[in-house]
């Protein structure tokens, strides 16, 4: 072990330069690994804060459009809120159809409205089916249906029946299922 | 009249089976050569040999001059009958060696069996008196000396390692036998020397006769058996404890020596004997060649073993024959320095000097039984590779690569930490927006899903009117639709064509053809299919239904 050491020395005593280089490269080498370490944990850090700050600068610059977002669903809510029928009021909701009629010009043989469907209970809405029977023109009932496709009321067509019932007069026969969207 | 005192410092070497023998010479101009100091270091200790020249300070300069001589473990030494131009033929000289080997070796083991000829060098002298070959076809007694050169440039490399410029680099043994030849001579000693050379794992013979240098060969007997024998006679536990046994020999040891070296001199008498036979010379006194030392009790014994007698030597009474002498405090030199000092014997002036000499200059100061054998390395030139400072450029690369990967590392990582502060610090600062948009953006989320849901109930594939629309856009003349039905799943058309039974089934066709490729219409059906067509009772009209069933909602 001595005469190793004694070797040892005698050739750090021999090159001087390359040994101080040497022991400088073993102890930079070994410092090396904990640095390693040190660069990715500040890596893997930096990712996650970069990427956060990166989505909240986004949302940030992004913030005028959500603002706008809202306000146009805000203003689409309170017109369906404003629109919305009730189970519980038939006349009112018959009532919307027979306004309806007289703008048409046609017949409103008959009305009725059926017991509303289940729907989840969690649901903000709920619908209200209406039967209809309506006689006239073929222009007025287009007319008629158009008005309740556009119509203050948030209406869905189920099905529809159009039938020429007098084949001189051009008088037709509209039969319908709608339903109302109206608050549970 | 001051170039006369003008001084060039230089050293001698040689490279020995045992040693690394170093003496500093100075010479003065037009004056002898003047040992300065002496040292001796072990063979393979090149470090403490570099270290002594580092501490001397009179050779602390970049680079000196030294002559060399070397002793070379693979190369051989041989006397041939040769002409000049034999040289130029190594492939040829190579044979007549492998030849002459197969007499005392078995094909398959003869040392040149397997020898290519570009990397050996070859050189001879006549064995006589040791001057190069002369011109001419006539074939003379030569000694044939061949050098692997790897081993040559290995010699040059230790020395280029030691910061030292070989000026010549000699076969060691040349000059050796060229000191003793005139030893010999200055005593008019009839009889011929002979010249042991006891290496590690063979000794070899030579003889100096008055036809000049004959090589006998080697016996396999060397220092290696030697040391098996002291281990086997002491008992001894390992042959380092026989080599240390060896080297500091006590009165026992000295008492069994030529019981140790008889088989040995078995081997080595009849050599001379067959000599003595075949010349009919007279063999007279023995030197033992480059024993240090310590070993040179191996000498004394091994020649009374083969009953001759040591040559009488004094080394500062030759060095005055030779142009050599003896610096102040200089300690006496023994007898093992004998093949060092010929090396720088009859020096001539340019050699020795501080002067580089390349191969082509040390041709014109060629002495006898000297010969030049470096190989085409200039000296001091660009070519010039220190493996020192290519090792110690490696390890200063290195350290500059950890250096710079350790110092890159860390300032990332500080470059890590300074980005990740000020991504924190501006979301910090932005906390409150940050706040407020996260309420808003829940509350959006929020009323879109109720709007969702409504949208969910109230969803149209494509509003009644739209669709009643575009089927009176596409009805052809003659048809006529009585009643149109439509559900979730399906649209009915009923109605009737007024035309005769095969026109109309024609024009029924076409129509449902114009159906399906009408964009507003037939996109939203799956399928478009007649599902009647009946001859009105009452009329000679066609009745027909088209059923229209929807694309399934995604």
């Amino acid at each position: 072990m001595m005469i190793l050491l004694t070797q040892f020395w005698a050739a750090v005593r021999l090159r001087p330069v390359m040994s101080a280089c040497l022991a400088v490269a073993l102890l930079a080498g070994i410092a090396n690994y904990p640095l390693w370490q040190q660069r990715q944990e500040a890596a893997r850090r930096h990712a996650e804060v970069r990427q956060k700050g990166e989505t909240i600068l986004m949302a940030l610059r992004e913030s005028g459009r959500i603002q706008a977002d809202l306000a146009v669903l805000t203003e689409a809510q309170e017109i369906i809120d404003r629109n919305l029928a009730s189970d519980q009021t038939m006349e009112v909701n018959l009532g919307y159809f027979y306004r309806l009629e007289k703008l048409s010009r046609v017949r409103l043989v008959r009305v009725d409205q059926l017991g509303a469907p289940a729907i989840d209970a969690k649901s903000p809405f709920t619908v209200v089916p209406i039967s209809l029977q309506v006689s006239g023109t073929y222009r007025n009932l287009l007319g008629f249906m158009r008005e309740l496709e556009n119509g203050p009321r948030i209406l869905r067509t189920r099905s529809y029946r159009l039938e020429r019932t007098d084949v001189t007069g051009g008088e037709l026969m509209l039969v319908m299922s709608v339903e109302l969207l109206a608050r549970p | 009249m001051f170039q006369r005192f003008t001084k060039s410092r230089s050293l001698l070497i040689e490279i020995n089976p045992h040693q690394v023998l170093v003496a500093g010479i100075v010479r003065q101009r037009r004056g002898p050569v003047t040992i300065e100091f002496a040292a001796e270091f072990d063979r393979e200790n090149t470090a403490a040999l570099r270290l002594w020249i580092e501490g001397k300070k009179d050779l602390r300069k970049k680079w000196m001059t030294a002559v060399c001589g070397f002793i070379s473990q693979r190369g051989l030494l041989q006397r041939e009958t040769l002409r000049a131009t034999d040289l130029t033929n190594p492939a040829q000289l190579i044979t007549t060696i492998r030849d002459k080997q197969t007499l005392h070796f078995s094909p398959s083991s003869a040392p040149f069996q397997h020898v290519n000829p570009e990397q050996w060098t070859f050189r001879a002298v006549t064995a006589l008196n040791g001057t190069p070959l002369p011109e001419g076809d006539t074939a003379r007694p030569a000694l044939l000396m061949g050098l692997a050169n790897d081993e040559l440039h290995e010699f040059q490399q230790q020395l280029l390692d030691c910061r030292l410029i070989p000026q010549q680099l000699e076969p060691a043994l040349l000059s050796l036998f060229g000191a003793i030849y005139q030893i010999m001579e200055r005593r008019h000693q009839p009889r011929a020397p002979v010249v042991f050379v006891i290496k590690q794992e063979s000794t070899a013979i030579y003889i100096l006769g008055k036809e000049g240098v004959h090589t006998p060969g080697h016996v396999s007997h060397g220092l290696i058996t030697l040391v098996q024998q002291v281990r086997k006679e002491f008992a001894l536990e390992s042959d380092a404890e026989a080599m240390r046994r060896l080297m500091d020999p006590d009165e026992d040891l000295r008492k069994r020596a030529r019981k140790l070296l008889r088989q040995m001199g078995a081997e080595l008498r009849p050599v001379i004997n067959s000599y003595e036979m075949t010349t009919g010379q007279p063999v007279g006194e023995i030197y033992c060649a480059y024993l240090p030392p310590a070993l040179s009790w191996i000498a004394e014994a091994l020649v009374s073993v083969i009953e001759h007698e040591s040559m009488p030597f004094n080394c500062q009474e030759w060095m005055s024959t030779v142009g050599l002498q003896a610096g102040e405090g200089l300690p006496t030199l023994g007898t093992h320095w004998l093949g060092a000092l010929s090396l720088a014997a009859s020096l001539p002036e340019a050699v020795g000097g501080g002067a580089e000499i390349t191969q082509a200059q040390s041709e014109m100061f060629q002495r006898p039984w000297h010969i030049d054998c470096r190989l085409s390395i200039e000296p001091g030139g660009s070519r010039l590779i220190n493996r020192g400072f290519l090792t110690a450029a490696g390890a200063g690369a290195l350290m500059l690569l950890s250096l710079g990967m350790a110092g890159w590392q860390y300032s990332r990582t500080q470059w890590f930490r300074d980005e990740t502060a000020r991504w924190q610090q501006q979301m910090a600062t932005n906390q409150k927006l940050t706040n407020e948009l996260t309420s808003t953006v829940a509350e959006l989320k929020a009323r879109t899903a109720r709007l969702n849901q409504a949208y969910a109930l109230m969803r149209e594939a494509e509003p009644a009117t739209e669709f009643l629309m575009n089927i009176g856009r596409t009805l052809p003349p003659r048809l006529r639709i009585d009643r149109i039905e439509s559900n979730d799943n399906r649209v009915l058309l009923a109605g009737s064509l007024l035309e005769p039974a095969e026109d109309a089934s024609r024009s029924l066709g076409r129509y449902m053809d114009t159906l399906r490729a009408n964009s507003a219409i037939g996109g939203l059906f799956a399928s478009i299919s007649a599902t009647s067509l009946q001859r009105d009772a009452d009329s000679d009209t066609l009745v027909f239904e088209i059923t229209m069933k929807y694309r399934p909602q995604p």
